[in-house]
């Protein structure tokens, strides 16, 4: 009896009955699966919310007010590090009313302008500098690289491959290419023996799409992988708790 | 005077018949007369048929009371006048015919057969003047009316179309054929001017042609005949200047062909009469060029007619031959006189056929030009001060209603129904069509059976543990280095864990990071979770409990959950250089914690770490590959000796990995995918999430794998078929 009344009984019943709302959706779209689907995005959103308040605005605007009070306010630190961020959030609800909306751009050009000098800044200094020196790697057989430990042959080939990939995708995306005056979008740059051959820039184009294609392929089969593994812990957890309810009601 | 040959273009002497350089004929040759120039045979044929004119109007001058007077009015200019007055309606009478020179029998001339068979056919006609009523000019001359001395004005009258035909009336009888009347009858009825001009040249031969009915007035014979000049014959004086310019011209050049003719004393060549063609044997000379008069007038009603008083009556005239007129023939042949004032080449006049297509009241032949001083001044604008032009202010500033009155559509019953039909279509379109509720539940055969598939392939080894596939002998490469990293790690210094997933890949990640939370937790070192996630806190929570209760971790001592990171790349880059700024709170403290107002840096764990760099590892658990290039791009550099380590979902991995084995990585450890979480259980002689997913997972995507290929040789089949 008790442990019919657990809660961890309970809690696998309803993840197991909603987990079978959600896979109802291989019948099409249902009622059941509409249901799970309004149940998660609410319960998602009120968590979330709760979370914003209690790890977020009360540590961070109300308890540093509280606790400095009426005289704490004229305190430099409370004043930069709460009042000015309260006039923003007042300034930015104004942006509620149409009327007033203009006034609300403030706080939201701060938010705009640090958020893409961060991630500008960011993507320089942390992606395109460092990748763009990672591809000036060594062709020299006798070069180790430093995580994979990689050498010899098979390193330099890595290597070639890699810089191959990179020049040929950057060349795909390059709009160099023209269509022809008849519409034929690759001319023919050379014939030999009766056979046309296209130009270089136009072959190497066709190289970077390949390596684009490996790679998406690449990402679909991880996603796939990555999706029956889900699958398969799904199916798991139901057998459990079909277990656990036999093992409880036996 | 020399000449110049019209090949070669050299001086001749004059009166060369041929270049003395080319060659070529200098004079043309012409036949019958190689004697000859031929500037002297065209000048006495123009100057024969001229004088034939002359003569006769001369002779017109002398004939007596009856006749046709020399008017001094421009004969071109009655016919001009005459066709602008009304048509009369007079009927074609014998005596309208007598602008005709009529023959005198009195004369003794000798008419030929053919003029004789017209005259007496028009002697038959006059009996029957009741049928020649219309005024068809072909149809008067059928009437065999006798040829009567009528002016221009009655042949221009005749022409047009009468008020009891009409205009334009289709009903206008066409020509009929002309009969010509006999010798008889034409001798009494042939109008006087026509006789006159036959009187003018007496001598005039006829031409060789008796049934010919156009007179050869351009052929030679004519042209043979004595040029008469027209100054040299006082008769003819009015006649020359009541002619048109352009006959005055002629005259005067064949005036001055005859001199030369005289002064070279050439014999001109007798005119050709109609009795000579007859029965006298006459020379064999080229026949002149007979004279084809526009009009014939008969002479004999000349007087007290309308050609005094400046009108020409034309409904008595005929026609020349070309036109079908016969008496012309009889003109030029026997050199008749020719009415005076009477032109050879008068004003061509329409039959009444065609006079009756015109649409005379509409057309305007003269344009009328204002004058100077009727034209307005503009005032306005840049042509200021101009005569002429056109105002565009009143004609097309100035409203004005349209001249046109508005035209009412017209519907027909087919075309409202149609109408009406289009808009229903229109309406129905924009109605709501209700959904069948029974279609819902219709799903494709082939997405069921391939569910059913799948999850058969996946709960199949769960459940049975069959078929079981075994464990990878290879590990990945970069799994070594992860766990000798791992290895190294201190145990005063606590590490950081990023859970930044979804609920939904806890399923994968959670069985991934399973294995490196239980290394770090086996080597007791103390792990802080945060998460820039709402739901990452809750992940952290049940994940390290659940692998921490083996271990017995304690929340609070050796789990310490920072909470909710907010602010995204900025609160990142905010918790690498300043953390405690960043994380004002814990997530699931201890009461203990909480009731003391504490907050996550007091907890003994996190009370030596300053800096982001103070963890002795920062790894990050993320599904996505935003979230992890977040980190790596905002945390590392700011990281310094603390190594980055990434815990990925397989789909992201492959974006991921260039940080990872770059020359100067930015990421020091990768871990993704379920083959890799398995060796790493194996490293750690464990049997954890890995081992048990490990067939479900196999048989999975065995199912996976079977199912593209033959989605794929299908798709190939089909295309092959198609081709074919």
């Amino acid at each position: 009896m008790d442990n019919l009344l657990s809660t961890e009984l309970w809690a696998s019943l309803l993840s197991a009955l909603l987990t079978i709302m959600v896979l109802s959706y291989l019948i099409g779209d249902n009622p059941l699966f509409r249901f799970a689907m309004h149940l998660f995005i609410g319960a998602a959103s009120g968590y979330a919310g709760a979370i914003a308040w209690h790890n977020v605005l009360k540590p961070g605007l109300v308890d540093p007010l509280l606790s400095a009070g009426i005289s704490g306010i004229t305190d430099p630190s409370i004043i930069a590090s709460v009042l000015i961020p309260w006039g923003l959030i007042l300034i930015l609800l104004l942006k509620l009313s149409p009327r007033t909306a203009r006034a609300g751009a403030l706080p939201m050009a701060i938010l705009v302008g640090v958020g893409a000098a961060v991630v500008v800044g960011g993507a320089l200094t942390g992606t395109i500098l460092p990748q763009s020196q990672a591809a000036m790697e060594s062709l020299s057989p006798t070069a180790v690289s430093p995580m994979t430990g990689e050498t010899g042959p098979e390193r330099s080939i890595s290597v070639l491959i890699m810089i191959s990939g990179t020049i040929s995708t950057l060349v795909y995306f390059h709009f160099s290419t023209r269509r022809s005056p008849s519409g034929e979008q690759e001319p023919i740059f050379l014939e030999i023996a009766g056979i046309g051959v296209p130009s270089p820039v136009v072959m190497l184009r066709w190289v970077g799409q390949a390596f684009i294609a490996i790679t998406f392929g690449v990402m679909y089969a991880g996603a796939l992988s990555a999706t029956i593994l889900i699958l398969a812990e799904r199916v798991e957890f139901l057998m459990n708790t079909v277990r656990l309810i036999l093992g409880t009601a036996g | 005077m020399e000449v110049r040959c019209p090949m070669c273009a050299k001086l001749n002497p004059e009166g060369a018949d041929e270049c003395e350089h080319c060659g070529a004929r200098i004079t043309p040759l012409v036949i019958g007369d190689e004697g000859t120039s031929r500037a002297e045979e065209v000048g006495r044929e123009e100057e024969d048929w001229l004088s034939r004119i002359r003569d006769q109007a001369s002779q017109e001058q002398d004939q007596p009371a009856g006749q046709a007077e020399p008017s001094e009015e421009d004969w071109l200019g009655r016919l001009r006048e005459a066709s602008s007055e009304t048509p009369e309606e007079e009927p074609l009478s014998p005596e309208r015919h007598g602008d005709y020179p009529a023959t005198d029998p009195d004369e003794g001339k000798e008419m030929p057969e053919w003029l004789a068979r017209i005259r007496a056919r028009e002697a038959e006609e006059v009996e029957e003047p009741s049928a020649v009523q219309d005024d068809d000019w072909l149809e008067n001359l059928r009437g065999a009316a006798p040829l009567d001395d009528e002016g221009p004005e009655e042949l221009a009258a005749e022409d047009q179309p009468s008020e009891e035909e009409g205009d334009m009336s289709p009903e206008t009888p066409p020509p009929q054929e002309m009969e010509f009347p006999t010798g008889e009858d034409r001798e009494a009825e042939i109008p006087g001017w026509l006789e006159a001009s036959e009187e003018r040249q007496p001598d005039a031969p006829l031409p060789a042609e008796e049934e010919s009915r156009t007179p050869d007035l351009f052929t030679e014979e004519g042209a043979e005949q004595e040029p008469v000049s027209a100054a040299d014959e006082p008769d003819s004086q009015p006649f020359i200047q009541d002619s048109p310019s352009w006959l005055q011209e002629i005259m005067e050049e064949t005036s001055e062909a005859r001199k030369r003719a005289e002064r070279e004393e050439v014999e001109p060549s007798r005119p050709v009469s109609p009795t000579d063609i007859e029965g006298e044997p006459e020379e064999p000379e080229p026949e002149p060029t007979p004279h084809i008069p526009a009009l014939i007038f008969d002479d004999e009603e000349r007087e007290g007619s309308e050609f005094d008083s400046g009108e020409i009556d034309l409904e008595g005239a005929q026609l020349p031959e070309w036109l079908g007129e016969v008496e012309l023939e009889e003109r030029g042949v026997e050199g008749e006189e020719v009415e005076e004032g009477e032109g050879d080449l008068a004003p061509a006049t329409l039959p009444t056929w065609l006079e009756a297509m015109r649409p005379v009241d509409t057309f305007q032949s003269v344009v009328e030009i204002e004058t100077e001083e009727d034209e307005s001044i503009e005032s306005v604008g840049p042509l200021a001060g101009l005569r002429g032009v056109l105002m565009a202010e009143p004609v097309v500033a100035k409203p004005r209603t349209s001249p046109i009155g508005s035209m009412q559509l017209s519907v027909t019953e087919r075309q409202y129904a149609q109408a009406e039909l289009l808009n229903r279509l229109v309406a129905e379109e924009q109605d709501e069509v209700r959904v069948r509720p029974e279609m819902r539940l219709q799903s494709s055969l082939l997405r069921w059976l391939m569910a059913i598939i799948m999850l058969l392939g996946v709960a199949v080894p769960t459940l049975f543990g069959t078929p079981s596939y075994p464990l990878p002998r290879f590990e990945p490469v970069e799994l070594k280095p992860m766990v000798n990293l791992i290895t190294r790690l201190p145990a005063d210094r606590p590490i950081l864990m990023v859970f930044d997933y979804d609920p939904g890949y806890s399923g994968e990640l959670d069985a991934v990071a399973g294995p490196l939370i239980d290394q770090v937790m086996r080597q007791g070192i103390s792990i802080a979770s945060l998460s820039t996630r709402p739901t990452g806190s809750a992940m952290a929570v049940r994940l390290l409990g659940e692998i921490g209760q083996q271990y017995d971790y304690v929340s609070g001592e050796q789990l310490i959950h920072m909470g909710y990171l907010s602010g995204g790349p900025t609160a990142v880059q905010l918790l690498a250089l300043a953390p405690r700024s960043a994380i004002l709170q814990g997530f699931n403290l201890p009461a203990g914690l909480q009731a003391g107002g504490s907050s996550v840096w007091d907890t003994p764990a996190l009370r030596e770490v300053h800096e982001l760099s103070d963890f002795g590892m920062v790894a990050v658990i993320s599904a996505g590959t935003d979230n992890a290039r977040m980190w790596a791009e905002q945390a590392a550099p700011r990281m310094a000796d603390t190594p980055l380590v990434m815990i990925l979902s397989a789909g992201s991995e492959p974006m991921i990995r260039p940080y990872f084995e770059a020359r100067e990585p930015q990421i020091q450890g990768i871990l993704s995918g379920l083959p890799a979480a398995v060796a790493y259980e194996q490293r750690n002689n464990q049997v954890g999430a890995a081992h048990r997913h490990w067939s479900a997972f196999g048989s999975g995507l065995m199912v996976a794998e079977l199912a593209l290929a033959g989605g794929m040789v299908y798709g190939v089949v089909i295309w092959f078929l198609r081709r074919q």
